[in-house]
């Protein structure tokens, strides 16, 4: 009988079996993280900017983006933001990894598209994370073009009007951009150089399109709305990281009637107190640009709200200008604009008031909360 | 104590008997063990493959393949592109040596797996970081890693198509016990495409989709191109190496079958040496029913016994067959890693249920018989005798019905494998049957010779195998099986080979051959530098050259292989064909309207002369006719051949991968190869460059190796045979204890005595030796021209091998005679009158 | 367990014109030639005749081992020959015991295993068989042997287990077959005193087979097979 008992016993623990392992995710900032910042080029000084040439990718620099952001309207008064960005960012400086494969050494590229629908009070939101391999992913100057698989940013040759077609799965955006308006180009921080903290290095180079009229459709639910509105476009490139003590930021960009443009972001440090390096522009609807300082820009958040992950974020803002003695209250459309995706932030189309009466639109970027 | 004192007398007897028993045992215990071994080395091999395969799949459910170059990386970007919520992955993979050992790389791309494989996901990020950028980093499972004795930031060396890279060892996966990706390598695809070099081109697209889907991306996709279902592309390659396993599993069954015979003989020795006890136990009023379960019982236990040794040595012997297992299928099918051996309980359980219903079935006979004796024949021993040959016209009945059978079976059957061994075993059992009726006219043949030779004592040992039948019969029969059983494996073996060699002799018609050595690609060999057939043609003593081109297609029933070739015009008597060929045959072939295939491909696909054969080229699906089926064992897959310059133009691929160069006539070979061998050292690849006659003696090697197992399995059998017929002899001969004291007592010398039990032991082995000849013969012809053929696709000539039958007969005669040892010395040490003494 | 009573003086064994005869080669020979007995109980007969009178052939056929081809053998009035084997079997079981030439104990079982046999197959429980074995024993003088084997005993120590042994199961019958056959003069006429009289002790009916006029003038009864014919009396006809 013990040989049966003992033959039981094989059966029963070879019948076990273990329990599935947890899906496992690549993480975004996992991969940023480790990224080592050697070899790539850094924003150190100023530099001549030549459009529309630095529209273009510069693989030299670890990190890059192209990020538009816009408040748009329909025919019939239903009111949208949206968000397209498209990111790269390399793992290895470029050269370093020599083989034929086209996979090798290339960078990643990340997507974000997200959609707010002020009437239906919902925010939609999407990412792609790819390789650059056989042309899944890229920038190509002329004609420009940056892609993320079937994302699309591009152009007639290299002039405006820019075109945006994204199809997501639960939207589509195809929008049509003109550059050419009284503001045109802005470059930010010093000519250009945005320096994030004291190492030097630790900036990037950054110009924006505050005001590009935009035109185009955007599909919900199988209904499409022909909109325009005004975007926002920013482009940033660089090598360099938050400083240790840096958390996060506080990022706004406001179109004023009038024809005024404000952008300013505040970098937080653990305590939440803003760094020395926050910085902003204030450009005049004629196009002349100021620079904004930290202590020239004073910002309380004004409300708190808890997002469905536990995060909190203050969804409202003050922002006072010192030197101009102006004060614009910032307001969420939508409470919940947070982008759930591998890096988690929020991201959101704000109205502007100024002593009570809407005096204008924008974007809201909170991170590190 | 408990329990009846029936089962008590038997299981008594075995104890007092004990180097029966143990010899009962043993013969049952072999038997158990070489099944177990076999199941055992199979089913961890399978399981292996398996497991090996789900986790490589993931949760893949279809696949984008195509032919030999490989799918075009744009047609993974123009698939992202157009469908870009399809999950879908690009693999990379190819196979890779390190040191002796064959492994799969598998290249992925970590940002593409989330969908299918956890592979890469559960590194940490800095490992995928470095997976993505480095240029040479790897994962490897924690057990191979154990195994090979690697860790993380090992430095390890690859060889990879005959040439060297370094690799460095990034991380470890899985746990420690996990033996389910024993020999995978994963790799960033990049670093894949860099060591197998192979840019610009995939190996598969993986997906998981559901059935709509599925055929909307089956409209979309390009000529060229296939969509397929993981499922059926894993059970085809598992399918296989089916046929190997399946004919390993049949002869460890025969092993089996041996060792039951054992069980049979040595049961029915202490049964009749017991007729008088069960005589006084029916006499005393036990039923028929009582004394068969008595006898049962002490059988099973020798089963029981023997069973659970032999499950015990088969899991030993197991860790050693599998082994070999995994080489012949590196060797012949697909890379395979097995390094864990799966104590499955189901071989366990079938092993040991297989082990105790043979000797069931091989004890009941005996068992039966007894009841069967009346109880006056406690007195008399000629009623025995006399019903022993009565019984003869009824075994012969049976017999011949059971051969009869046997061949009924092999037509009916057609195809089947499985009905091809049922087959054999009929004729087996139907012969052994036949056995008993053969032995007496056999006897009296020899009894004359003997006599003239050996005087009086020849004639007592020739006459006593007759008059003691009931219990010779079956001793030389279960000889005649063992001794059968190693001629016809034997002879099956010998054939084979012979056959093999005199096809590679007449295949390899070139003198000196180069080729690059096997690729590390699954898809296609890796090619000669174009520049090589040039120079080599203009080499002073070259008179032609023949080049060929090894690739697999894809076509209607799966993989192909082909071969592209261009002939010189010695190139063609290599070939041999089996049966009718179209008319006009070599000139319609130089046209390229012609196909040729071998015989395994036609067989497997039952294909004819004259039938079409559509093969999938990046243009589309175009059709072939098949001019003639040629002989081939080179593979048990089948080999298609069309002209190479036909396959450049469908397939736009110039390269080739074979080159065969044919001497003038009285060049010495010498001086050429060393020259070829100079011009060869120039590649960047390393070449091989061999002599015919190299080339035949490592095929032969490959042969040998590949059936090392099948000798291993018949060293089995005739270890099982000797334990054989050492304990039936023996048993024999201890019983007629009685007989040989009243030799001795009448005047015989013990050296006399002695002289007569080794001249019977030797007889016996000799008519067994001699029945055993034709039974072999016949297993031989079956397993040559059913099994091989039905398994393989192979048809050959079988060739009766003299020196296998003198082994055969060598060996059973030096077994019998060792065996009639024990009992004639122990004779020589008795006092008659001791033995003289009744039990 | 209890005794076949035979209130009626039923007679125990009746045979009724048994003839039988061997086949050897072509010709048939008559064994036996028109044989009728009876028995009442507790008689002790002697069978008396040569070697080869088929006095043994006829000691089988009324254990219902061998079959006659004509006539009729009725145990306790019961047709033996109509019975099916496996009935046959167990009558002998219960209703017969046996003692034969050569000993035939089973030499893989003790003394007293040997003896305990058939009330094993007889279905006792194991406590009833061992204190039987013990009163049985201890009659035929072998008590102190219980755990000896066959072959540890001489000749005659050996008969007498054979004897017990075909005694402990109250049969109605026991049959010898020359049970004095393999022993020296002392010896067995040792033996043929504890066997006929513990039969006659135990009030069974003992039918001995025997050439020997000596041995079968201890009986009761003397039955002289000649030429396949029984009759009365000691009167050999060589």
């Amino acid at each position: 009988m013990k040989w049966l008992c003992f033959l039981l016993l094989l059966l029963l623990l070879t019948g076990c079996t273990e329990p599935p392992a947890p899906a496992a995710k690549l993480s975004a900032t996992g991969l940023l993280s480790t990224v080592d910042q050697a070899g790539f080029a850094r924003a150190t000084a100023p530099r001549e900017f030549s459009f529309p040439r630095d529209h273009g990718g510069h693989p030299e620099y670890r990190n890059e983006w192209w990020y538009f952001t816009g408040n748009l309207q329909s025919n019939n008064g239903r009111r949208f933001g949206y968000q397209v960005t498209f990111f790269r960012f390399s793992l290895t400086p470029p050269g370093s990894v020599k083989s034929a494969s086209s996979w090798a050494g290339n960078p990643v590229w990340m997507a974000h598209v997200a959609i707010t629908d002020a009437d239906g009070q919902r925010h939609l939101a999407e990412e792609r994370l790819v390789r650059t391999g056989p042309g899944l992913a890229g920038v190509e100057t002329e004609p420009f073009r940056v892609w993320v698989e079937d994302w699309q940013l591009d152009a007639t040759g290299s002039t405006f009007p820019w075109r945006i077609n994204i199809t997501a799965r639960e939207f589509k955006i195809v929008l049509e951009l003109e550059g050419e308006s009284s503001v045109g180009v802005i470059l930010q921080g010093d000519q250009g150089l945005s320096q994030k903290s004291a190492q030097p290095g630790n900036a990037s180079y950054y110009y924006s399109y505050p005001r590009m009229h935009t035109t185009g459709n955007i599909t919900l639910d199988g209904t499409t709305f022909r909109v325009q509105g005004n975007s926002w476009f920013d482009r940033e490139w660089g090598t360099s990281a938050l400083s240790p003590d840096q958390t996060g930021w506080d990022w706004f960009s406001l179109q004023l009637s009038g024809g005024e443009n404000l952008m300013y972001y505040q970098l937080r440090d653990s305590e939440g107190e803003p760094d020395p390096f926050s910085a902003g522009t204030l450009v005049s609807a004629i196009g002349q640009s100021r620079r904004l300082t930290p202590d020239d820009v004073e910002l309380t958040a004004e409300r708190w709200w808890q997002s469905p992950t536990g995060t909190r974020y203050p969804v409202e803002w003050s922002l006072r200008i010192n030197s101009q003695n102006r004060t614009l209250q910032v307001k969420p459309v939508l409470d919940d604009q947070e982008m759930d995706l591998s890096v988690r932030y929020w991201e959101g189309a704000v109205d502007v008031y100024e002593q009570n009466r809407l005096t204008g639109r924008g974007y809201l970027e909170m991170t590190g909360y | 104590m408990v329990g009846s004192r029936l089962w008590r007398a038997g299981f008594r007897h075995q104890q007092r008997h004990v180097w029966q028993s143990i010899l009962s045992v043993l013969g049952i215990a072999l038997g158990v063990a070489v099944v177990m071994a076999v199941g055992l080395a199979n089913q961890s091999a399978s399981r292996a493959f398996e497991i090996t395969m789900e986790q490589i799949s993931g949760r893949v459910t279809h696949q984008i393949i195509a032919g030999s170059a490989g799918l075009p990386e744009q047609l993974f970007t123009d698939l992202r592109r157009q469908y870009p919520y399809l999950p879908s992955a690009p693999v990379v993979e190819g196979v890779v040596r390190i040191d002796e050992e064959q492994l799969t790389l598998l290249g992925l791309d970590p940002l593409s797996e989330r969908p299918f494989r956890n592979l890469t996901l559960n590194a940490p990020p800095r490992v995928q970081n470095q997976l993505l950028t480095s240029r040479d980093g790897l994962l490897i499972s924690t057990y191979s890693a154990q195994r090979l004795g690697l860790d993380t930031g090992s430095r390890i060396t690859l060889d990879i198509a005959g040439t060297i890279q370094e690799a460095e060892i990034l991380a470890l996966f899985g746990d420690r016990r996990e033996a389910a990706l024993d020999g995978v390598l994963v790799t960033d695809i990049a670093v894949a495409q860099t060591l197998l070099q192979q840019f610009g081109s995939l190996d598969r697209i993986d997906l998981a989709l559901d059935e709509t889907q599925a055929a909307m991306l089956r409209d979309w996709l390009p000529e060229g191109v296939r969509l397929v279902e993981t499922e059926r592309r894993t059970a085809a390659m598992a399918d296989m190496s089916q046929a190997f396993q399946t004919n390993l599993t049949a002869m460890s069954l025969l092993a089996l079958l041996v060792g039951g015979f054992l069980i049979y003989n040595t049961a029915t020795f202490s049964v009749l040496q017991r007729r008088r006890q069960f005589g006084i136990m029916r006499l005393l009023g036990a039923t028929r029913g009582e004394v068969f379960r008595a006898i049962l019982a002490e059988q099973m236990l020798i089963g029981l016994i023997g069973t659970l040794v032999g499950m015990g040595a088969g899991i030993l012997l197991a860790r050693q067959l599998l082994w070999l297992v995994t080489r012949t299928i590196n060797d012949l099918y697909f890379a395979l890693t097995v390094s864990q051996l799966e104590l499955a309980p189901q071989i366990l359980l079938t092993g040991s249920l297989l082990g105790l219903l043979t000797t069931f079935f091989a004890a009941s006979v005996p068992a039966w018989e007894a009841t069967r004796s009346s109880p006056q024949s406690v007195n008399r021993r000629s009623v025995i005798e006399r019903r022993s040959h009565r019984a003869l016209p009824w075994l012969l009945l049976i017999g011949i019905a059971g051969m009869a059978g046997g061949a009924l079976l092999v037509q009916a059957s057609e195809r089947s494998l499985l009905m091809g061994f049922a087959a054999l075993f009929c004729f087996i059992m139907g012969y052994c049957l036949l056995v008993p009726t053969l032995v007496p006219p056999l006897s009296r043949l020899l009894q004359h010779p003997l006599k003239w030779l050996f005087g009086t004592i020849g004639r007592l040992a020739s006459r006593g195998i007759d008059a003691t039948l009931s219990r010779t019969g079956p001793a030389i029969a279960a000889l005649t099986l063992a001794i059968a059983a190693t001629i016809g494996m034997g002879i099956m073996v010998e054939s084979f080979r012979d056959t093999v060699g005199q096809w590679l002799a007449q295949t390899v018609q070139g003198d000196i051959y180069v080729t690059a050595p096997h690729s590390a690609s699954k898809r296609a060999s890796a090619p000669l530098p174009d520049w090589l057939l040039e120079q080599v043609e203009a080499l002073p003593g070259v008179e032609d050259l023949s080049s060929g081109r090894h690739v697999t297609l894809e076509s209607e029933n799966g993989p192909v292989n082909l071969l592209a070739i261009g002939l010189a015009a010695r190139s063609y008597r290599g070939f041999h064909f089996k049966g009718e060929t179209l008319p006009d045959l070599w000139e319609r072939f130089a046209t390229g309207d012609l196909l040729l295939i071998s015989e395994p491909y036609a067989y497997h696909n039952r294909l004819q002369v004259g039938d079409a054969l559509p093969l999938l080229t990046p243009d589309g699906v175009v059709r072939f006719t098949i001019g003639g089926i040629f002989f081939d064992y080179g593979s048990d897959r089948g080999l298609v051949v069309m002209p190479r310059d036909r396959y450049a133009t469908l397939w736009h691929d110039k390269q080739i991968t074979t080159l065969g160069i044919y001497l003038q006539a009285g060049e010495p070979i010498e001086p050429l190869l060393t020259r070829i061998k100079q011009l060869a050292g120039q590649s960047e690849r390393p070449l091989q460059v061999r002599a015919n006659r190299e080339i035949l003696e490592q095929s032969l090697e490959i042969f040998d190796r590949t059936f090392t197992i099948t000798r291993v399995l018949r060293l089995l059998v005739i270890a099982v045979a000797f334990v054989g017929i050492v304990s039936a002899m023996m048993a024999l001969q201890l019983e007629r204890a009685r007989e040989h004291a009243i030799l001795r007592a009448t005047g015989l010398t013990p050296r006399q005595l002695l002289g007569q039990i080794s001249l019977q032991t030797l007889l016996m082995g000799l008519i067994a030796a001699l029945l055993a000849m034709p039974l072999g013969w016949l297993m031989a012809e079956i397993l040559v021209h059913v099994i091989n053929l039905r398994a393989f696709g192979w048809s050959m000539p079988s060739q009766l091998s003299p020196t296998i039958l003198l082994e055969a007969t060598g060996f059973a005669l030096i077994a019998a005679l060792l065996a009639g040892l024990y009992p004639s010395l122990r004779m020589a040490r008795t006092r008659p009158a001791l033995a003289l003494r009744e039990e | 367990m209890k005794h076949m009573q035979n209130k009626q003086n039923k007679p125990l064994l009746v045979v009724e014109q048994l003839m039988h005869s061997y086949r050897e080669g072509g010709d048939s020979r008559p064994i036996l030639n028109g044989i009728d007995l009876q028995v009442a109980e507790y008689e002790c007969i002697a069978l008396l005749g040569r070697s080869g009178s088929g006095k043994s052939t006829l000691l089988n056929m009324l254990a219902g081992i061998d079959t006659p081809q004509e006539g009729r053998i009725q145990v306790l009035g019961q047709d033996i020959n109509a019975l099916s084997e496996r009935d046959r079997t167990l009558l002998r079981r219960r209703h017969i015991g046996f003692v034969y030439q050569f000993f035939n104990l089973i030499p893989t079982l003790t003394v007293a295993e040997n003896v305990g046999l058939p009330l094993e197959l007889n279905g006792l429980k194991e406590l009833e068989i061992s204190r039987m074995v013990g009163l049985i024993l201890s009659d035929v003088g072998l008590g102190d042997r219980w755990n000896a084997f066959p072959d540890q005993l001489s000749g005659g120590e050996q008969q007498r287990i054979a004897i017990a042994r075909a005694l402990i199961h109250n049969p109605t019958i026991v049959l010898a077959d020359e049970p004095t056959g393999n022993l020296d003069a002392e010896t067995g006429d040792q033996i043929l005193g504890i066997l006929i009289g513990l039969s006659r002790q135990l009030k069974r009916t003992l039918i001995i087979v025997t050439h020997s006029l000596e041995v079968a003038e201890r009986a009761d009864r003397i039955l002289t097979l000649s030429d396949g014919v029984l009759s009365e009396g000691g009167e050999l006809h060589w």
